[in-house]
């Protein structure tokens, strides 16, 4: 307790470089002058007894050795063995993750009990067995050290933890009283989640307490998208996509990629008709616009992309309706209710300043040649008029229920719910002065809700405030009760996806820290007798499935993660044109200019909203894009940061990036600017979720918080934006170099464009039609990445007999470059199967980063609006491996089926392999970042330690430090493939196509890298590897690498290709 | 005459540097002065036979300052194997970067020791009796400076013992392909015969000291190195042919260890590194820093110490005129490089260099060229060469350019190498700055201490080269 509140007040941790801890102050660096710093290692800071142990270290390891032994640990048998449980046999547990967007479904691999690692549930509508960075980070998240572990009750101004008892008999009390006003002045918030029981419970809670009032507080609601579907279609209407249908896609200030519902079902979509194998493939492959400000997963993947500033949307999707209404002859159809022709409003050319007019055209045209498979999405960044009539484009494109569908909310608890009154709703009603008590439930509006708002004030003014959440986050730090929330991982529950269907939450593992679910809570407040939520949830699906068959029916739907049928509803449609079409005219367009910026402010692609502030696999993603981690920043464009003389890039080993003083709807923070090529040059971009001040040692003051500029969800482009440089410079780490030789930002990308140095090969359609091998030798210099030849042709220029690979299981990996969007969640999943560690953002300015596979990001195309290519890079596993012959200890070397082994218990840590590695994925333990400090060990950093242990993965040895480690083709997936068909009697040596996948094939959304036996014909890897798009990296080394790659492939408009 | 210097040493202080005679007819002595056996005797032995107290000032402060250097290094090297090789700034893709330029860098001034102990010793270049001591304890105590670095740099210290071909349960062998092995070999030989080397030459005076020590501990102290050597024609002998075949054996690894050291680079792929130049351009590069590392330590020691006779301006001279030979070799070596980057027509390589001498590191490449090519072009002019100033001042700027020489290869070539995404800017911490000033720190500790108690020249030796020796003056 005393260690969060000083946390708070600053206090400085002195300890540092263990995996939970190398943040320490956002205090921005004064020095970066200095040769030496990031001064991590500051012997000055260490203190008398520091020194004497190193002294003493110093003279026991010179005299004596080291004669410490490994910690005793005990292994105990089972007395009786749970039923259909055998120790180190993995189980995996359907379950589902609610959130913003609705739930996804999920499996659970769970090793003796603890819940390690998560995949997408094969069955499951939106997941279709793939998982998102989100879905993936649940695993780490449950395991959190900052979690609270007991319930704390503000006493006379200060906390005190207590015990749940304490809870209950405050309860039993309090809410007796308020039973008897009839629940007057009783206010429960909670997130938009459709949770059936949970609804149920929320009936319960009214039937007790009357008057009580319900707000849903969810940030990333998407407020713009539903009040654009409402105006379309009418209430309680959802937009679905079907992207894997679509053949043209213009994604219009969206990221239907990130950061949207059901965004693993586009990226899946998108993927299958990326998948051109042959020429004929060629006519399937879909092609994607973007409009754009910024840089989203989308845009950058898109084969045709247009910079606009957000304020000229209206502009863009007014042309494109008079285009495709007036030149290509498309309506929407005027027998729906309520439907008028889109002549009543675009019945004169409109003026269309500031948009490329030959793009409009252009993409005007394909859609109309492509009407019924053609869709148009809009982001939330939009005015809900300009959604509504990127809808209508999308009816009179003849999509209807081909690309897009709409469905009816049809539950009425669900309905009141997403109706419920919203933060502002609540802050008036706090305003007020006669709530006297809150209860949040899993929500944390001090940080998260809009700082014109000003919900905190408001909040002091409540009696009695409860606080139900994971850890003791900034809103539970000003209520006068903390109850610690069970994590989904720990409770039984239920959810909805986006698209309606249910899903039954089951527990993985008993309530770590003895907290209790929301559901509790309300059954507590209600007043029910049966409190337990597996009972609750039971009694839910009472009705639903019969008295008779609840047991069968509830069991199969616990184990199918999904309730069959319970999706949501298409009805017949309904529009109001007449009002859509007056609201949209009268809608203005803005051009930012120089003086008057345009900031959109996003929510963050990896922490969301700020919920995952406190986690370090999300913290250290590098951002698609800018390859940032660790922090937030104002994203600028080149241009721009030339006008106002910013200054910002890579100074030695870090991007020390200028700070500005962001004036927005009357309120003002200061950012470090980060300038990024292809943003629109007027256009600013922040995002939230960081600068929390009580997320816990991880997330407290990463970054800025930029929600005091906010005023309303709905709001998250504002004109007219004012900035102003501070003398100010912040180190920003990347883990990609911008490759500045100097300050001018404009010629890293020229640098980028070098061709002939980039392993990452693209070409367009076009070029690979007329000659499909051009497009290995475009824009690189022959001999340099030479033609892969067939693996026969090749001719092996090694001393020694090479060995003969031509038997067994040889393992080799496709990535395809045209299907990967660089969404990161192969990285994630690579790191939750591999036991990889975080290193901290300073680790990470060092050059220490231990992901096993990186994205490397390149921009190509045009300077002022490039596109970028994401390239995976795991170890490349080469038959001629440069690091095996340099390693004095023979500590990495090549097993039978190909794969470079790692030794991990032979290897000295001369980092000879590493440097002698052409593509540099081998990564070191400069520190024992898998476990606690060494010197500075300390009983917090031994007490997170216990419960992060937990997520380990069982079958990957967790590395000490000074070894060397890389990926290994996931070979322990490799070996319990091996052993479950020796103990089957099939032959292991000979493996099934599709037995084995690591963990980074297994989540790929787009499904864009492809592992197998190259020996084995049937194999969708040698079916691949076949292709004359293949290619592996650096081919004049000879390394004869086993992973290869699809070249990248885009499908630009013939016409708009300069 | 040698009254004098008899009056001098009843003083208790012995100098040689007190009779500087006229210019001489003939070719120049290499013993000036009128000294007689007795009195290079007492000269040289006598600051090995000071207490403490006597020492000159200049020692005492250099000594405490290295001994607390020594310290610090040794306190280092406990932090790093507490903490890990990660409180230095090595990272990826720069995984070598001080450890190895101080490895390399303290090998290759081991070598001028070798050079002159062996080599010149085999082609009967009798100037090297006066410095070769001197040379071969520089090089005994450089190669243990290096020695610490390739020894802890490893990340687990306490498993560096399996680059060993030791016997094991697992009959698992080191991996002789791998040159970090060789490395093993060729600087572990390297060590012991110059160790060995060293020894054989001192048994002589060492037995002088003890036969001239007043106290026990002395007497029993030298009389222990000393093996027993009694002064017999039959000892002489022995010696004399122990001597040879220990210089036959050290002058193949003058070539052999700094070549063996380069493979490590050479043998790699890596851009920069990948050349066949290697091995001599090392060789080279280690002379050219061992003899300016002489001239640092020996210009200091013949003036505190009262050594002008028996170190004269021709020895300085002749130091200075290799220290040019392998300057423009090293010089030479470094056109070739760009030459061959260029004419190979690997785009890779050609980057490597052109990012050596304009990218992120020039200033490191511009030092580097400045020190070790153009200033050792002043020793074109004799009067440079002759002048002690300038050639200490020369020597300093020849260890900078050599240090430097081996930071540009080591962390240029490594910090931009082939997949531009993984390049990254290496920068150095504190510890690395520790380590490198603390290996000083040892090697000066141990060096004073040699200066303190063993003899700094080869007394028997000198004698051999006196003009008392050889009489008949052919």
């Amino acid at each position: 307790m005393k260690r969060l509140v000083n946390e708070l007040d600053g206090e400085k941790i002195t300890y540092w470089r263990s995996i939970d801890n190398r943040r320490r102050t956002t205090e921005y660096l004064k020095s970066i002058e200095d040769e030496f710093a990031p001064d991590m290692t500051d012997i000055t800071a260490m203190d008398r007894r520091s020194m004497l142990k190193v002294m003493g270290a110093s003279i026991a390891l010179s005299g004596l050795g080291v004669a410490c032994r490994r910690p005793e640990e005990k292994i105990l048998p089972y007395v009786k063995e749970p039923e259909g449980f055998t120790p180190g046999i993995p189980k995996f547990f359907a379950t589902a993750q609610p959130g913003p967007f609705g739930a996804s479904g999920i499996l659970v691999e769970s090793h003796e009990g603890r819940p390690t690692k998560v995949e997408g549930n094969p069955s499951h509508p939106e997941s279709l067995g793939k998982a998102t960075v989100i879905n993936q980070a649940a695993a780490l998240e449950i395991y959190d050290p900052d979690r609270s572990r007991y319930p704390v009750s503000l006493k006379a101004g200060d906390p005190l933890p207590v015990d749940w008892t304490d809870w209950d008999v405050f309860a039993a009390q309090h809410f007796l009283e308020l039973k008897k006003k009839n629940g007057a002045g009783l206010c429960i918030v909670s997130d938009s989640d459709l949770s059936p029981t949970f609804l149920r419970m929320k009936g319960e809670v009214l039937k007790t307490y009357p008057e009580a009032k319900f707000f849903v507080h969810e940030p990333m609601r998407q407020k713009n998208i539903e009040a654009a579907s409402k105006l379309a279609f009418g209430d309680n209407k959802r937009v679905r996509y079907h992207f894997s249908k679509a053949k043209v896609i213009a994604s219009i200030f969206a990221d239907p990629f990130a950061l949207a519902p059901e965004s693993l079902r586009h990226l899946s979509g998108f993927g299958e008709n990326r998948t051109v194998h042959q020429n004929s493939d060629v006519s399937k492959m879909n092609r994607v616009y973007a409009i754009e400000a910024d840089h989203s997963l989308t845009g950058i993947n898109a084969d045709n992309r247009l910079r606009l500033p957000v304020g000229l949307a209206k502009t863009l999707v007014e042309g494109l309706a008079y285009e495709l209404h007036a030149t290509h002859g498309l309506n929407i159809d005027v027998s729906l209710p309520g439907a008028k022709s889109l002549s009543t409003l675009v019945n004169k050319p409109p003026q269309i300043k500031g948009v490329d007019k030959k793009f409009l055209f252009v993409l005007a045209k394909d859609l109309a040649q492509n009407r019924g498979q053609a869709l148009v999405v809009g982001g939330d960044h939009l005015a809900p008029e300009i959604l509504a009539m990127i809808h209508m484009i999308n009816l009179a494109l003849q999509g209807l229920n081909k690309v897009f569908e709409v469905r009816s909310i049809d539950d009425s608890d669900a309905q009141k719910h997403l109706a419920a009154g919203q933060i502002d709703a609540l802050v008036a009603e706090l305003k007020t002065g006669k709530v006297e008590t809150l209860l949040m439930l899993g929500v944390n509006p001090v940080y998260d809700a809009p700082g014109r708002l000003e919900f905190s004030s408001f909040l002091s003014k409540v009696k009695t405030t409860i606080h139900v959440g994971l850890s003791r986050d900034e809103t539970a730090l000003l209520s006068s009760w903390h109850l610690p929330q069970t994590h989904f991982l720990e409770h039984f529950s239920d959810t909805r996806s986006y698209d309606g269907t249910i899903s039954i939450i089951q527990p993985l593992i008993m309530p770590l820290h003895g907290a209790r679910s929301s559901l509790e809570i309300l059954a507590q407040i209600a007043g029910l007798k049966v409190k337990k939520p597996l009972e609750l949830v039971k009694e839910t699906f009472g009705a639903r499935f019969g008295a008779l068959d609840l047991d069968k029916r509830f069991n199969k739907a616990i184990h199918d993660g999904i309730v069959a049928g319970s999706a949501f509803p298409q009805n017949s449609l309904t529009l109001n044109s007449d009002k859509l079409y007056a609201d949209f005219a009268v809608l203005k367009s803005r051009t930012p200019n120089r003086e008057n910026l345009e900031l959109l402010i996003n929510f963050d692609r990896k922490l969301l909203d700020g919920r995952y502030a406190n986690h370090s696999w999300l913290q250290e993603l590098p951002e698609p894009v800018t390859k940032m981690n660790w922090d937030n920043a104002l994203l600028m464009s080149p241009l721009a940061a030339r006008e106002y003389g910013i200054k910002s890039g890579v100074k030695k080993n870090a991007y020390v990036a200028d700070i500005v003083k962001v004036n927005a709807n009357e309120k003002s923070v200061e950012l470090p600017v980060f300038v990024v090529p292809g943003l629109n040059d007027y256009s600013i971009i922040a995002s939230l979720g960081y600068g929390r001040k009580a997320a816990g040692v991880i997330g407290n003051g990463v970054g800025v918080d930029v929600y005091p500029l906010l005023s309303d969800y709905a709001q998250l482009v504002m004109h007219g934006v004012k900035i102003e440089r501070t003398l100010g410079t912040y180190k920003i780490a990347t883990t990609q170099e911008q490759f500045a030789m100097n300050a001018d930002v404009v010629q890293e990308v020229d640098v980028l464009n070098l061709q002939s140095r980039d392993p990452a090969r693209v070409t367009n359609i076009a070029d690979y039609l007329k000659t499909p091998l051009a497009a290995k030798q475009k824009g690189m210099q022959q001999g340099l990445l030479v033609k892969e030849p067939g693996r026969a042709d090749k001719v092996p220029l090694q001393i020694t007999d090479a060995w003969d690979y031509s038997k067994g299981n040889q393992w080799g990996m496709v990535i395809d470059l045209a299907k990967c969007t660089g969404c990161n969640a192969c990285v994630v999943a690579c790191q939750s199967e591999n036991n990889i560690p975080v290193v901290g953002k300073e680790q990470v300015i060092r050059g220490r980063i231990m992901h096993w596979l990186r994205i490397d990001r390149y921009f190509v195309g045009d300077v002022k609006s490039p596109l970028a290519i994401s390239q995976p890079i795991p170890c490349q596993h080469c038959e001629n491996a440069p690091c095996e012959p340099v390693c004095p200890v023979a500590a990495t070397s090549h097993d039978h089926e190909g794969l470079n082994a790692m030794t991990y218990n032979r290897c000295i840590g001369t980092r000879y392999c590493a440097n002698n590695c052409p593509y540099k994925v081998r990564r070191f333990n400069y520190f024992d970042f898998s476990h606690s400090g060494n010197l500075h060990v300390d009983a917090d950093i031994v007490a997170r330690q216990k419960t992060i242990k937990l997520q380990r993965n069982p079958d990957v040895t967790v590395r000490y430090r000074g070894v060397m480690e890389k990926c290994t083709f996931c070979t322990q997936r490799i070996q319990e493939a091996k052993m479950s068909a020796r103990i089957d009697g099939r032959d292991q040596e000979n493996l099934t196509d599709g037995l084995v996948t690591p963990a980074c094939a297994q989540t790929c959304p787009s499904e864009a890298i492809t592992f197998g036996n190259i020996n084995d014909p049937k194999a969708r890897v040698t079916a691949l590897k076949k292709i004359d798009r293949n290619y592996t990296l650096l081919d004049i080394l000879n390394a004869r690498p086993r992973t290869s790659y699809l070249s990248k492939l885009r499908n630009p408009h013939p016409e708009l290709v300069a | 005459m040698a009254s004098k210097t008899l009056e001098i040493a009843a003083g208790n202080i012995a100098r040689g540097d007190v009779v500087i005679p006229e210019s001489v007819e003939q070719r120049e002595d290499l013993v000036r002065g009128p000294h007689t056996f007795h009195d290079i005797t007492n000269i040289v032995c006598s600051p090995a036979e000071r207490t403490f107290a006597q020492m000159h000032i200049g020692w005492k402060i250099g000594f405490a300052v290295a001994a607390a250097l020594c310290t610090m290094f040794i306190s280092g090297i406990g932090y790093l194997i507490w903490e890990g090789v990660g409180i230095w700034g090595n990272m990826s893709p720069v995984y070598w970067a001080w450890d190895i330029v101080n490895f390399v860098f303290w090998v290759g001034i081991g070598h001028a020791g070798t050079l002159i102990s062996a080599i010149l010793f085999l082609f009967r270049q009798k100037w090297r009796t006066s410095i070769n001591r001197y040379a071969e304890a520089m090089t005994v105590f450089a190669v243990i400076c290096a020695l610490v670095f390739p020894g802890v740099h490893v990340g687990r210290v306490w498993t560096v013992y399996w680059m060993f071909p030791l016997p094991n349960q697992m009959a698992m062998w080191p991996n002789f392909r791998s040159p970090l092995l060789w490395d093993v070999f060729a600087v572990g030989t390297y060590f012991t015969i110059s160790l060995l080397f060293w020894w054989v030459g001192l048994v002589p005076d060492l037995a002088t000291l003890r036969d001239r020590a007043k106290t026990k501990m002395a007497q029993i102290g030298y009389g222990i190195f000393a093996m027993g050597w009694t002064g017999s024609t039959r000892a002489w002998v022995n010696y004399e042919r122990a001597y040879l075949l220990l210089a036959a054996l050290s002058a193949p690894l003058v070539l052999s260890v700094h070549s063996v050291v380069s493979f490590d680079f050479a043998v790699s792929q890596l851009p920069g590194w990948h050349t066949t130049i290697f091995p001599p351009y090392f060789v080279a590069g280690a002379v050219f820093s061992g003899f300016a590392m002489v001239n640092t330590l020996m210009l200091p020691a013949r003036k505190w110490l009262g050594l002008k006779d028996l170190v004269t301006i021709k020895h300085i001279e002749n130091m200075n005129k290799i220290i040019l030979v392998t300057g423009t070799m090293v010089g030479y070596a470094y056109a070739m490089e760009f030459f061959i980057a260029w004419y190979s027509g690997n785009e890779y390589e050609s980057f490597a260099f052109i990012n050596r001498a304009f990218g992120p590191y020039a200033w490191a490449y511009w030092i580097m060229v400045s020190c070790n090519v153009i200033t050792p072009q002043l020793f074109w002019s004799k009067s440079i060469r002759t002048n002690i100033t300038a050639t200490f001042i020369i020597s300093i700027f020849v260890n900078i350019g050599m240090w430097f020489e081996r930071f540009v290869i080591t962390v240029t070539s490594l910090n931009r190498d082939f997949m531009p995404t993984a390049w990254h800017y290496y920068v150095p911490t504190k510890f690395d700055l520790m380590f490198l000033v603390g290996s000083f720190g040892l090697f000066f500790t141990l060096f004073l201490l040699f200066i303190w108690r063993v003899p700094v020249i080869a007394m028997a030796e000198v004698k051999s080269i006196m003009k008392a020796a050889n009489p008949h003056r052919h």
